[in-house]
This record gives structure tokens, C-alpha cells and sequence, in this order.
């Protein structure tokens, strides 16, 4: 609590002090994240946050704004003093998906500056203990011949993308089935009521590692890091790929060297091997960017085309938010 | 016996200089969080996540753990003393607890509240202890069949069991559903309610409504009457509980504990219903069930128990099988998760200091707050000798910031307003407000679970009745209403009412 008082006094304090680009930062810094306290994304957003403080030498203090799949985050920094002190921590639903599912006040191509890509988690087909044993092949050929359509639960937009890219590959009708948490879909999963559930790896280990939720496949392009026991969508037959995706942007009109000093850290940050052990141990392989520099560059292309890639899917799919 | 030599050893690694400290640091830094309103555990921990980082994991959990029922042990002085529930566990304390602090009785109900969460407190850590595994498997059991059906008769006992207008009460519970309908629609992705605005979009959270409610309204009311004798707070009537207290006090606290730890090992239930359900249940049994409202004790000592049972028995499914029940569990296992643990029921075989050492925490930290907290109620309670010109205005800054720090969104307190306002009304025309708020809980629950229990059923409306646990609760709801209409209660509700 003190230390939070402290912190607010601190920032009052110096925000007295006109912005000066070149010792950027003098003064604590934000990050904005559109999803709850707690969530996987904050807790990521927490991670990066401490690093950056370690380099940078100021607080970088994480503010939830949960709401309207993000949007309500990402609006905020829209409207935020393009100074470099408020900044958007991005997910895959604010930047690919939102778009195409919430009326915005604000263009993302042109409002929000791109700064750095970090990578996202994976995501894993789940089943329930009573199909333990069975191959995709055979689940998918259960699924088809079953009287009623079987059920698969969903958290976000992310998963529920999922869903729609496996029922499209395998020529399937699956009843989608959404659910405020993921883990409210685990324990119906394990007690039979549904069949199939797409969700964040990290979410779903400690179920997996009791055996009470089987993992079948993993949608990334190659294995990850975070189980690699676990066989991807491809080695098994079904032609689907999607990632995780997170990344961090700052409001129109952000001063070029700041972008340059955040993006320089990040991917210092990025390429410390005790760092990609914590990402690791949150189930986040650096898999969906590719252990290259990310540029601001690369990461409007990563934005342009996973945005283009949802909107074709959420209106083929018949997605309202 | 297994489970003695686990908790002697528990208690080893809880006693460690160190581990006392973080377990100290986790329950000061609760209690803070728990007496202002809207700051809530989950945003505390969160903060207090990159802290763990660089401790060992058994000290991080057994801080983040004091921090989570630190709150809902801070959560009720604010409820008694102020009529601010702190978290959305205590708002239900308001009712009754702030009636007594008004009558000059705040210092039991502050330590009836102590004493009562401290023997939930002790239960609970007996009962993790000796069932944790076996009790877990009952979460597994509940699926959205059993969630509608158990919800379902909480509403319904909430509607025959409130006193006085029939259709009052009905039309509040119908005003509580109406208001938790704001928002995305979870299934179709609709708006309700929301006006296009993108602040409405994820609906009007609990202690907004709680808060305005609660603490608002009363300011609201004393603007014109204080110091002309409206706002009357009774000199303190004695500090320390009578025999008679602790006496109707005894039951409350153990059957609120038995229902808190049932509900806290449900994922699907939230903090609020063991504390509803206690009040509930209390007032359903008592002798004098129109004491209620106006400052009985058994509506403390019960729903302040089962709360701090739920709040610690939440624990069970998050250790032994890894499954999160609430917001905060699940930032728990995410502290856990960045220590390179994954939670389960493995981690009572790997990690046995890390198990039976929370399990020894919580307890420890259970009786720092005891020792803690009663010397501090000569405090508060004399916190209400402030002028209420003075006390007014500190509230309601207190009642903002932490609303607004919730979620750091204006809109929030405009709606704490509004429900202030409405408040009023509401007792004006002599509407209860418990309906209310039990509709407003219990609402988006039924709905959900309703919606989704029939869709798993491919619109089979016979899943309610096929499956024993739901088909049980829909029964039991069938009694009550066939009890409550039968001649001789109806005669002795009515006998209430006048």
C-alpha cells in the first residue's frame, strides 16, 4: 500500500516537469492493459513491466481497463498525451479482432503506434478423460457421427476463432459454447457435459497435469516449448494455425526516439534467457515471433495481416462479438 | 495420524521468521484493501505480484493468501461501522451491523465479526486439512444443470422469506434482475441496456450498486437532518460482547460456517451468495425474525462467518485439482504458475512445504487478525464520535476513490450515484433492498447456467429433473414454497409483517 502511495506521490510530483523526449523516461511510465486484474494478459503485461523497470530505471506500473474485449483500454490510450508515458498493452482481440466486432470511436491503423510484438501463448485443443486414448482422427469421426452436434467452450474471441478455423478444416458441426472463464468449461469438459475445449495452454496445465483435461493438439505452426509432448493441429492431418499474439503501442503522435528507446529494450528484454524462462513458466514460447529483432515494422505487418485474416473469418463465420 | 504430523510440519515452515513476516505483510496490506470499498484482493494482488517475484514460492502464496482473507476480514468494519461494504462478502453485514453501530452497539458487531470469521477461520483450516481431496471432487460435480437449479432456490427462498409486502419484494427482486441484465450478452453477443455506451458494455458491477446503496443513500438522507437530531447515533451502549450476545451468537457462526465452506468449494458460486445464504438461513430459524433489519446479531455473526469460510474452503479446488474459483484463485495460480508450479494434486506429493505450510498460514494469519483487530475496536467504534459533518464527507471521499479505482472508470461513479439516489426512494417507499440485491447476484447466475444447461441438452428441459443433484435442489425449492403457503406460516409471516 505504501509503496503504491509512494508511487502516486512520485508521479504527481513529477508530472510538474514539462516532457523532455531526450531523457525519456524521467518519470513513471504506463501500461494501459484492456483485460481484468489477474488475467493472463495482465499477468504478461506484469512480467515486461518489471523488466522494463529494471532497465529503464523508473516505475512501469501496469492499469487494468477491462471491457468491450479491450477496447475500452485501447480507447483510453487513443485519447491518452502522446508524451510516451501511457502505452497500450496489446492482445491478439484488441488488435485483430475488435476491429471487425465493436462500433470504435478510433482507427487503429492511424491512432495507435506500433512499438514492439512480444509473443502470445498457445493455444491447445482439450477433451475430457472419458475420450482418453483417442486420436483426433477418431474423436473428429465420433464427433460426425453423433446424433446431436457436440459442444465446444470458448473464453474470447480468440478461442471462439479457433473453433470456427477446426469445424471449417475438419468439414464439422460443433455447437459452440461460451463461457466467462476458462475454467468454467473445464469442469463441465471433465464431467462429460461438453466434449471439446479450445483454450490457453497456461490456463488449462494444472487441470492437464491432473488428468482430469487430456490435450489433443496444439494450434501453432511447430510444438512449443511449454509441452512439447503435445502434437500440433498439422502433424495430425487438420490444416489450422493460430497463435497468441500480444505487443505494445503508444497514442498518435508519440515522438520517434522514445518508440526507438522502448523498442530497443524490448527486445533486450526479449532475448534474456532468464526472461524466456518466465514466459516459459507462464506457458509463452517465443514461437509467434520468431526470435528475430521486431521492429515497429514487423509488428504493423503482424497487425495487418492477423486483423485481415479475423475479419475474413468472423464474417465467414457469423461472429457478433 | 497423517494429517497431525503434516500440520505439526505446516506449522514449521509457517513459523520461519520469514514466512511470518510475508503472512504479517499479506494481512495488513488485506485488511487495508478490505476497508476501502471497490479496491478489492484481486487488484491488490495483482500489484503486489511483481513483488513475489524474487521470493521463494511458499512465501509469495502465503502473502498473496493473507492479502485475500485479510480483505474479507477488513471488509466488515467498514460495512459495521460505516455502512460501506468494503467487498461485495460484506455487503450483506450492512444491513444488520450498521444498525447496531448506530444503536451504540458497534463493538460487539465488530467483534462478533472477529470472533466469528476466526472460528470459520479454524474450522475451515481443520476441514482443508482432513477433506481438502475428497471435498474437491464435489466441485467437480456441479456443472450448469446443478448451478441453475441451486441459484434457483436461493431466489425463490429469497422472495418468501422477506418480510413484509409480498409484492414489494417481488417487484425488487424483478428490479435487481432488471439492473444485471446491463450488458454484453454472453451467448449472442446482444447489448442490453447499454445505450451505446462502451462503459456499459460489460454491465454494472456489484459493489457499485452496493456501495450506492448502502453508503450513499445515507449521506444522501442525513444532508438536512444533521445536528437537527435526524441523524441520531446512539452513545455507545458497552464496548464488549454481553453473555447473551456470544449466547444467540454461537449457532449463527457455526451453521454460517458449515454453509461457507460447502458454497467456497463450489467454483461456480461467487463471494457474496455463503454470506446471503447465511443471513438467509439465519433469519429463516430465528425466534425473533423481525429483530432482523434492525440490528440482530445473528445477521453478523452468521453471514461474517460464512464468508471468511468460503472465502478460505475457496482454496480446496485451487490446491488439489487446479481449478481457479474465482478471480483472485486464479491470480494465485498465476503467482504460483511464475514460481515454476503448476497447482494440482501433485503438488501436496512435490510441494508439501508449500501446501501444509499455507494450510498452517492461513491459520496463524486467521489469529494474527483476531489479536489484531479486537484492541482496534475501541478505535473505530469511537471513530463514530466524529461529528457527522466531518465523518460525512470523509466517507463518501473514501467511497470514491476506491470506486474509482476499481476500474479507473468514471462511469462507475455515476452509477454509485445513482443507485445512492434510488436508495432513498427505495426507503422512502419502504422497499427492502435485500431482494433487490439478491436478484441482482443471483440473476446473470440462473441465466447463464439456464442457457447453457439447455444448449448442452440440445433444449432438453428434462436435464433439470434427470440429474440427482439438481433434481434435489429443485425439490427442496418446491418445500419451501409449499411451507411457506401452508396456513399456520402463512398466518406467522403475516403476524411479522404487523
Amino acid at each position: 500500500m505504501l509503496r503504491i502511495i509512494l508511487l502516486a506521490l512520485v508521479m504527481a510530483l513529477t508530472n510538474l516537469n514539462t516532457a523532455n523526449a531526450q531523457d525519456y523516461p524521467n518519470r513513471p511510465v504506463r501500461f494501459v492493459v484492456g483485460a481484468a486484474a489477474g488475467s493472463n494478459t495482465d499477468i504478461l503485461a506484469r512480467l515486461f513491466a518489471a523488466e522494463y523497470q529494471k532497465i529503464l530505471k523508473q516505475p512501469f506500473v501496469v492499469e487494468d481497463k477491462p471491457g468491450a474485449g479491450g477496447d475500452i483500454g485501447a480507447e483510453y490510450v487513443v485519447k491518452a498525451d502522446p508524451d510516451g508515458y501511457t502505452l497500450l498493452f496489446d492482445s491478439a482481440s484488441i488488435m485483430f479482432g475488435n476491429k471487425w466486432l465493436y462500433p470504435r470511436t478510433f482507427d487503429q491503423d492511424k491512432d495507435l503506434v506500433s512499438i514492439i510484438d512480444i509473443p502470445g501463448p498457445p493455444m491447445v485443443l482439450l477433451v475430457g478423460p472419458e475420450l482418453k486414448g483417442k486420436s483426433l482422427k477418431e474423436i473428429v469421426a465420433m464427433a460426425k457421427a453423433a446424433p446431436q452436434p457436440w459442444s465446444l467452450g470458448v473464453a474470447t474471441t480468440w478461442e471462439a476463432i479457433g473453433y470456427g478455423m477446426l469445424c471449417e478444416a475438419v468439414g464439422l458441426n460443433l455447437q459452440l459454447t461460451r463461457y466467462k472463464s476458462a475454467q468454467q468449461g473445464f469442469v463441465e469438459l471433465a464431467k462429460g457435459d461438453i466434449k471439446l475445449v479450445f483454450s490457453a495452454i497456461a490456463t488449462a496445465k494444472p487441470m492437464m497435469s491432473s488428468g482430469q483435461l487430456i490435450p489433443i493438439a496444439v494450434t501453432t505452426a511447430e510444438r512449443t516449448a511449454a509441452a512439447a509432448d503435445i502434437s500440433t493441429m498439422r502433424e495430425l492431418g487438420v490444416d489450422m494455425e493460430i497463435t497468441g499474439w500480444n505487443g505494445i503501442s503508444g497514442p498518435r503522435g508519440i515522438q520517434k526516439n522514445v518508440v526507438e528507446t522502448l523498442n530497443r529494450v524490448g527486445n533486450e528484454i526479449l532475448k534474456m534467457p532468464d526472461f524466456q524462462q518466465k514466459l516459459l513458466d507462464m506457458s509463452v514460447d517465443m514461437q509467434s515471433i520468431k526470435e528475430v529483432e521486431r521492429t515497429p515494422e514487423l509488428m504493423d505487418k503482424a497487425i495487418r495481416e492477423g486483423s485481415e485474416a479475423w475479419g475474413r473469418m468472423i464474417k465467414r463465420f457469423g461472429f457478433k462479438n | 495420524m497423517d494429517v497431525l504430523n503434516n500440520l505439526i510440519f505446516g506449522f514449521g515452515i509457517a513459523l520461519s521468521s520469514s514466512n511470518l513476516f510475508y503472512c504479517f505483510v499479506g494481512m495488513l496490506v488485506g485488511t487495508a484493501c478490505g476497508v476501502l470499498p471497490g479496491i478489492g484482493p484481486v487488484g491488490v494482488i495483482a500489484m503486489m505480484l511483481p513483488l513475489t517475484f524474487n521470493i521463494d514460492a511458499v512465501g509469495a502464496i502465503i502473502m498473496l493468501a493473507g492479502v485475500y482473507y485479510g480483505s474479507q476480514f477488513g471488509s466488515s468494519t467498514g460495512a459495521i461501522m460505516l455502512n460501506v461494504p468494503g467487498e461485495p462478502s460484506s455487503v450483506i453485514t450492512c444491513i444488520d451491523g450498521y444498525q447496531m453501530a448506530k444503536q451504540g452497539k458497534g463493538g460487539p458487531a465488530l467483534a462478533i465479526a472477529a470472533i466469528g470469521s476466526f472460528v470459520a477461520g479454524t474450522i475451515c483450516t481443520l476441514f482443508i486439512a482432513l477433506f481438502g481431496p475428497p471435498l474437491a471432487e464435489l466441485a467437480m460435480q456441479f456443472g450448469a444443470p446443478e448451478y441453475f437449479s441451486l441459484m434457483l432456490m436461493g431466489l425463490v427462498a429469497a422472495a418468501v422469506l422477506v418480510q413484509g409486502d409480498m409484492l414489494k419484494s417481488i417487484s425488487m427482486i424483478f428490479m435487481g434482475l432488471l439492473f444485471s441484465m446491463v450488458g454484453t450478452d454472453l451467448e449472442s453477443g446482444w447489448k442490453r441496456f447499454t445505450f451505446d455506451m462502451t462503459s456499459l458494455y460489460d454491465g454494472i458491477e456489484f459493489i457499485v450498486v452496493a456501495v450506492g446503496i448502502f453508503a450513499i443513500s445515507e449521506i444522501v438522507k442525513s444532508i438536512g437532518t444533521v445536528g437537527k437530531g435526524g441523524h441520531v447515533i446512539s452513545k455507545l451502549a458497552y464496548l464488549w460482547l454481553t453473555r447473551e450476545d456470544l449466547r444467540r451468537s454461537v449457532g449463527p457462526i457455526l451453521r454460517g460456517t458449515g454453509l461457507g465452506a460447502f458454497l467456497g468449494v463450489l467454483p461456480g458460486t461467487g463471494p457474496s451468495i455463503a454470506a446471503f445464504s447465511s443471513y438467509m438461513l439465519e433469519k429463516k430459524i430465528s425466534k425473533h425474525p423481525e429483530e432482523f433489519g434492525h440490528g440482530a446479531i445473528e445477521g453478523v455473526a452468521g453471514p461474517e462467518s460464512s464468508n471468511n469460510a468460503d472465502a478460505q474452503c475457496k482454496f480446496i479446488p485451487m490446491l488439489t485439482l487446479g481449478l481457479p474459483a474465482s478471480a483472485t484463485m486464479a491470480l494465485m495460480l498465476g503467482a504460483l504458475m511464475i514460481q515454476g508450479i503448476t497447482p494440482g494434486p501433485q503438488v501436496m506429493v512435490l510441494r508439501p512445504d508449500l501446501f501444509w505450510g499455507l494450510i498452517a498460514s492461513m491459520w496463524i494469519g486467521n489469529l494474527m487478525l483476531l489479536v489484531l483487530n479486537l484492541p482496534l475496536i475501541g478505535f473505530w467504534v469511537r471513530l463514530l464520535s466524529v461529528p457527522y459533518r466531518f465523518l460525512a464527507p470523509s466517507i463518501m471521499s473514501l467511497v470514491v476513490i476506491g470506486i474509482y479505482s476499481m476500474k479507473n472508470e468514471p462511469m462507475d461513479l455515476y452509477l454509485a450515484v445513482l443507485f445512492g439516489i434510488l436508495g432513498v426512494l427505495w426507503q422512502t417507499l419502504d422497499c427492502n433492498v435485500v431482494p433487490l440485491i439478491l436478484g441482482f447476484v443471483l440473476g446473470p447466475m440462473i441465466e447463464e447456467n439456464l442457457r447453457r444447461a439447455l444448449y448442452l441438452s440440445h433444449g432438453d428441459f428434462t436435464v433439470f429433473f434427470t440429474r440427482p443433484i439438481s433434481l434435489a435442489f429443485l425439490v427442496t425449492t418446491v418445500l419451501i414454497l409449499v411451507v411457506m403457503n401452508l396456513p399456520k406460516t402463512k398466518r406467522h409471516r403475516e403476524d411479522i409483517t404487523d
